[in-house]
């Protein structure tokens, strides 16, 4: 060959090739048609033929240069379409025969591919907004086309089963955290309601304890009160005995008046039969009259004195009469009184009774209440772990400085270790088993809050882990439940015990034994 | 050149695979066709490039139809519809057309690209009422304003199927019937 080392590089092109052989041939036609017309003569067949060829030459370059001009619009067509870009096609081929079917060939394929791309552009462009109805249409495009845009539908299908999937779960997220983040608020509501209640309550205890101490005191006047009518009833009693013995003593007078009175009247018949005998005896009997008058007017002033006397025991024994029945009438206004205290005494007893029942009831009711403020503080722990391990701890600060604290920190723990829990409580079996599932409702909450800040979207087994966690603060915190309700019953059986037990020591009521038996100063 | 061919009542049936390509400047002017194109409508190359793209519109075509389309590309949006086309000796063949913006390199709207699909018979045949209807309705005047009246006679079919226009459509050409219908 001419051409070094068969390398297409130092090759012409074809449009150089058909121009060159264009030129040579024409220099033949040219030469050839100079020497015969030098050598034969000018001839009009040589120049026909001559004219012919040089004119089928010409068509010829034409055609030629016309599928130079095609192959480099393909080659362009190619070119670009390997650059991406689909929209180039080439047209108007007709009377190029095989290269126009090259270029026909090369157009449907454009087609085919230019459709296949418009087709999953518009497809996914829609997906990326969300809307997944705009199926890829297969239709026209053959073999994997076809196929390929067949698997995308089917997995545009899919994708819009896991953005519905997906959107559920994020609704039912949403729905769960608005419901959680609700939960925590309510229950700190009522835990503040259960607060003030508390509050409340302790208060009306003091009134209670107040009340009955205030019963007592006035048990105690009372009794003073009833002591003394008693003293009033007995003095009245003294006195109308007194009253009575000087009756009978002024009766015994008046009999003694009376013989007082025969003996003046006797005196009196005594002196008048004396002086009738003085006048007898006339002068003799002068002195003896004068005797006898003498002794006729002492037995007239005896019988006069012994008249005032009983006029004045006669007065005097009427007014002991008024004095017994004022005695007799004050004797039954102080039995009287003396019920009437007795009444009030009871009344005052049932008071004190029952205020001493409120101030255990209202006890009672302190500790239930208290103890549903511990378990409620418990199951908000819990919430804030929960809510904590949903959405992380940049977003739930607060809750995740809540579940950090530790199980001796918290209300509970507070309540157990130093405060009433541990006064009133810390003598119960419940009481001794509450630290440990407490201390394991804390420390599982934490440990799965700091598992959950590790890659548990990507590990199932840090997934299961956290669950175990959280499952073990459940079962622990069932626990805690359970043994603060049984601390509850037992104190509440406990207050009625005592109460009962103090009920029967107090029994007949010598009111100031109950007072120091039933403890109403040990709970104040 | 339209007005010149005389429609037939002659159907062309298209094959399952046929895909009919043409693509318009931005004024509708043909800028390539493919050759199931020629073969289909019965027109050569020189026939068809430089030529208005309405060249192949079927005098049964509500005008309404076009309105909605060129709106719809006018937004760089893809279009879908139903169309019966004019063949060079009259007779007519029925496509689902979806015609989309052909967007070059640069981001430039520079023309139109068109794909048109073998519709479905079932499809034509629901397409072909509503079609006649919004007819009637462009027939009883002229301009605008009865184009206007075709175009909601079209959004009250759509209102009364619930569907929206694009969704409606693909799925007539997917199943051969409106949901519910």
């Amino acid at each position: 060959m001419f051409f070094k080392k068969n390398v297409s590089k130092s090759i012409p092109f074809l449009r150089t090739q058909f121009v060159t052989g264009t030129i040579i041939c024409y220099g033949i036609i040219g030469i050839t048609f100079s020497y015969s017309t030098w050598r034969y003569g000018l001839d009009l067949w040589h120049v026909i033929g001559g004219v012919a060829v040089a004119i089928l030459m010409a068509l010829q370059i034409f055609q030629s240069l016309r599928m130079v001009e095609t192959l480099k619009r393909i080659e362009f067509a190619l070119k670009r379409s390997s650059r991406g870009e689909l929209h180039h096609r080439i047209s108007s081929t007709q009377g190029l025969g095989e290269l126009g079917q090259v270029a026909w060939a090369l157009n449907d394929l454009l087609d085919r591919v230019e459709s296949y791309f418009k087709e999953v552009d518009t497809c996914f462009r829609l997906v990326g907004q969300g809307n997944f109805d705009r199926h890829p249409l297969g239709a026209g495009l053959p073999g994997r086309m076809g196929n390929s845009l067949e698997a995308i539908d089917s997995s545009v299908m899919a994708m819009k089963d896991n953005v519905k999937l997906i959107n559920r779960n994020e609704l039912a997220s949403s729905l769960h955290r608005l419901n959680t983040d609700n939960l925590i608020r309510n229950l700190q509501e009522t835990q503040n309601d259960l607060a003030r209640i508390d509050e409340d309550a302790r208060q009306f205890g003091e009134q209670a304890r107040s009340n009955a101490s205030s019963a007592q005191q006035n048990l105690r006047d009372v009794e003073e009160i009833r002591n003394a009518i008693n003293d009033i009833s007995r003095t009245v009693v003294e006195v109308a005995e007194v009253v009575n013995i000087l009756s009978r003593d002024s009766q015994q007078v008046s009999e003694s008046l009376l013989t007082i009175k025969e003996i003046a009247d006797q005196t009196g018949l005594l002196a008048l039969n004396a002086s009738i005998e003085a006048a007898r005896a006339g002068e003799t009997g002068k002195g003896f009259a004068v005797v006898a008058d003498e002794v006729k007017a002492l037995s007239r002033r005896t019988k006069e004195t012994a008249e005032s006397v009983d006029r004045i025991l006669a007065s005097f024994s009427q007014r002991v009469e008024s004095v017994s029945e004022i005695s007799e009438h004050s004797r039954k206004v102080t039995e009287g009184m003396g019920a009437m205290v007795g009444d009030f005494e009871q009344q005052f007893h049932h008071l004190a009774d029952s205020s001493e029942r409120s101030v255990r009831q209202v006890d009672i009711a302190s500790a239930v209440i208290y103890n549903s403020l511990v378990k409620l503080d418990h199951v908000i722990y819990k919430q804030n772990g929960y809510v904590a391990l949903d959405g992380g701890c940049e977003e739930n600060r607060e809750q995740c400085k809540a579940v950090s604290v530790d199980h001796t920190e918290c209300r509970l723990g507070r309540w157990y270790h130093d405060g009433m829990g541990k006064e009133q409580f810390s003598h119960m079996d419940a009481y001794r088993q509450l630290d440990q599932p407490h201390r394991i409702v804390h420390e599982s909450v934490q440990e799965a809050l700091r598992l959950s800040r590790g890659n548990w979207e990507g590990s199932q087994a840090l997934r299961d882990e956290i669950m175990v966690h959280m499952q073990r603060a459940e079962d622990a915190s069932e626990q805690v439940m359970g043994l603060i309700n049984q601390m509850t019953a037992e104190r509440t059986r406990e207050e009625l015990d005592d109460h009962h037990s103090a009920a029967q020591g107090s029994g007949t009521g010598h009111f100031g034994r109950t007072t120091q038996r039933t403890g109403i100063n040990r709970v104040a | 050149m339209s007005s010149s061919i005389t429609p037939r009542q002659s159907e062309i049936i298209l094959k399952d695979d046929d895909l009919i390509v043409s693509k318009t400047c931005l004024k509708g002017t043909i800028t390539y066709a493919n050759r199931r194109f020629m073969q289909i409508a019965g027109f050569s190359e020189q026939q068809l490039l430089r030529q208005p793209h309405n060249l192949i519109r079927h005098p049964d075509m509500p005008r309404g139809v076009y309105r909605l389309m060129w709106k719809t590309l006018r937004e760089d949006n893809e279009f879908f519809g139903f169309v019966k086309n004019l063949c060079s000796d009259g007779s007519f063949y029925w496509v689902f057309a979806n015609v989309t913006p052909d967007i070059d390199e640069h981001g430039q709207t520079r023309g139109f690209y068109s794909v048109r699909r073998k519709a479905p018979v079932e499809a034509i045949r629901l397409i072909e009422g509503l079609y006649s209807d919004m007819r009637s309705i462009e027939a009883t005047g002229r301009g605008s304003a009865v184009i206007d009246q075709s175009v909601s006679h079209l959004a009250n079919w759509l209102e009364q199927n619930q569907m929206e226009y694009f969704p409606a459509m693909l799925h007539l050409y997917r199943h051969g019937s409106m949901p519910g219908v």
